[in-house]
């Protein structure tokens, strides 16, 4: 049994991973150790957060969308709008997750 | 055993406890070395279970079990670290002081088992014959408690005849108002028409077993079973309550601000039968580890 990370703003291809397990080490690698782990951590809180922040953020403008999608006069622009909103917004957002990850992936290959 | 936690800084092993209670059944899958270890530590250090080495070990022990995302440290009284009920008990009984570090977020009946194979370890090696052992749990550390004393006994080892007293801090025997409503919230959110709801619940959600387990009190990997007492030894229960009136309405539905009186005393738990009860007006949750009037308590029971 084991914390589930919701599917739907859970994604990161770290999230499954197994951390190799921690090696019998000295003070100072003890304290690295942590590090990375605090660091691990962090990454995945950055990717979890900005996958969960891009889904509030396109929900909300959404929103937003629909009512201009029903006044006549900004009707005819409202979903080419929507379109490059929300292209730029998952771009912006999946590049703060991607760092998320990398830095996962990397503190978990620098602990080997 | 590992003595890792000491060699980072105490606010390190806070950033540990934190975390490990919120998020540690997933720290510990992932390998994550701010997972906190199970460990029984004496005056502050970790003991080796295969050879507890300390000075005039006495045949009493009394262990204390602190509750969700803390450490130790909970235990000493404001501005005298290392000065504990245990530490104070410990001369008038006389008793060596111990206290347990574990991970709070795993599943209570895996700390349940471990813990009991480590009471059994810590018996078996002790440098002189147990007599007595006394464990104290605040919190999630009561039902630990009883996980342990289930399992311990189950497996007939050898650490459960020993053990005289069971002292229950503030237990949330019958589950946490709190949990339940974050258990509820997070679902109802989840079933919202609007994403943006569902994002809120789907954090709210991502919670350790441990905590979820507080929904009811789950100590079994059974959910919702209800092992009896352990007949053999006494069983005592203290409730805090957030003001000094005991009827008053806030009390009633707070009780110590996360675990109503009710649930402190186990009242839905079938056929209970508690040596004594104690509820104190006017101490919270927090403050029931480290408070004189407690201490008193503590002292005439166990004396």
């Amino acid at each position: 049994m084991s914390t589930q990370l919701p599917v739907s703003i859970a994604a990161p291809a770290s999230a499954g991973e197994i951390l190799p397990a921690p090696v019998a080490a000295t003070e100072k690698d003890h304290r690295i150790q942590w590090w990375l782990g605090f660091s691990d951590l962090g990454g995945n809180t950055l990717t979890q957060g900005a996958l969960g922040i891009e889904r509030m953020h396109l929900s909300i403008a959404d929103e937003a969308f629909n009512i201009l999608e029903r006044i006549p006069v900004t009707r005819p622009v409202s979903e080419q709008v929507r379109v490059l909103h929300h292209g730029i917004s998952t771009l912006c957002y999946r590049g703060v997750a991607g760092v998320g990850q990398i830095l996962s992936r990397k503190l978990g290959k620098d602990k080997e | 055993m590992s003595d890792q936690h000491h060699k980072i800084a105490p606010w390190q092993r806070q950033v540990s406890a934190i975390t490990s209670g919120f998020l540690g059944d997933w720290l510990e899958q992932r390998g994550n070395p701010l997972a906190v270890e199970l460990q029984l530590l004496h005056r502050g250090r970790a003991l080796n279970l295969a050879r507890p080495q300390l000075e005039d070990p006495e045949t009493t022990l009394v262990v204390m079990i602190h509750g969700l995302t803390e450490m130790e440290t909970i235990w000493d009284f404001p501005g005298q670290p290392g000065v504990h009920y245990a530490s104070e008990l410990s001369p008038l009984m006389p008793a060596t002081p111990l206290c347990l570090r574990y991970n709070t977020g795993r599943p209570i009946y895996r700390n349940g088992e471990e813990l009991a194979h480590t009471l059994n370890s810590l018996v078996q090696q002790w440098p002189v014959p147990v007599k007595r052992l006394v464990l104290i749990g605040h919190s999630m550390g009561g039902l630990l408690i009883r996980s342990a004393c289930h399992y311990g006994s189950a497996l007939q080892l050898q650490w459960p005849e020993l053990l005289t007293d069971c002292l229950y801090l503030g237990s949330p025997h019958d589950g946490s108002w709190l949990a339940r409503a974050a258990h509820h919230s997070a679902g109802l959110l989840q079933k919202m028409p609007r994403d943006y709801l569902r994002v809120v619940g789907d954090f709210l959600d991502l919670r350790s077993e441990g905590i979820r387990n507080l929904n009811q009190g789950d100590i079994l990997a059974e959910a919702k079973a209800m092992p009896p007492l352990l007949t053999s030894s006494r069983h005592y229960a203290i409730a805090g309550l957030l003001l000094k009136q005991p009827e008053n309405p806030i009390n009633l539905l707070f009780g110590d601000a996360l675990v109503q009186e009710n649930s402190a005393r186990g009242l839905n738990q079938p056929g209970w039968q508690l040596t004594d009860t104690a509820s104190f007006g006017g101490i919270d949750h927090i403050r029931l580890t480290h408070h004189p009037r407690v201490y008193q308590q503590l002292k005439e029971w166990l004396l």
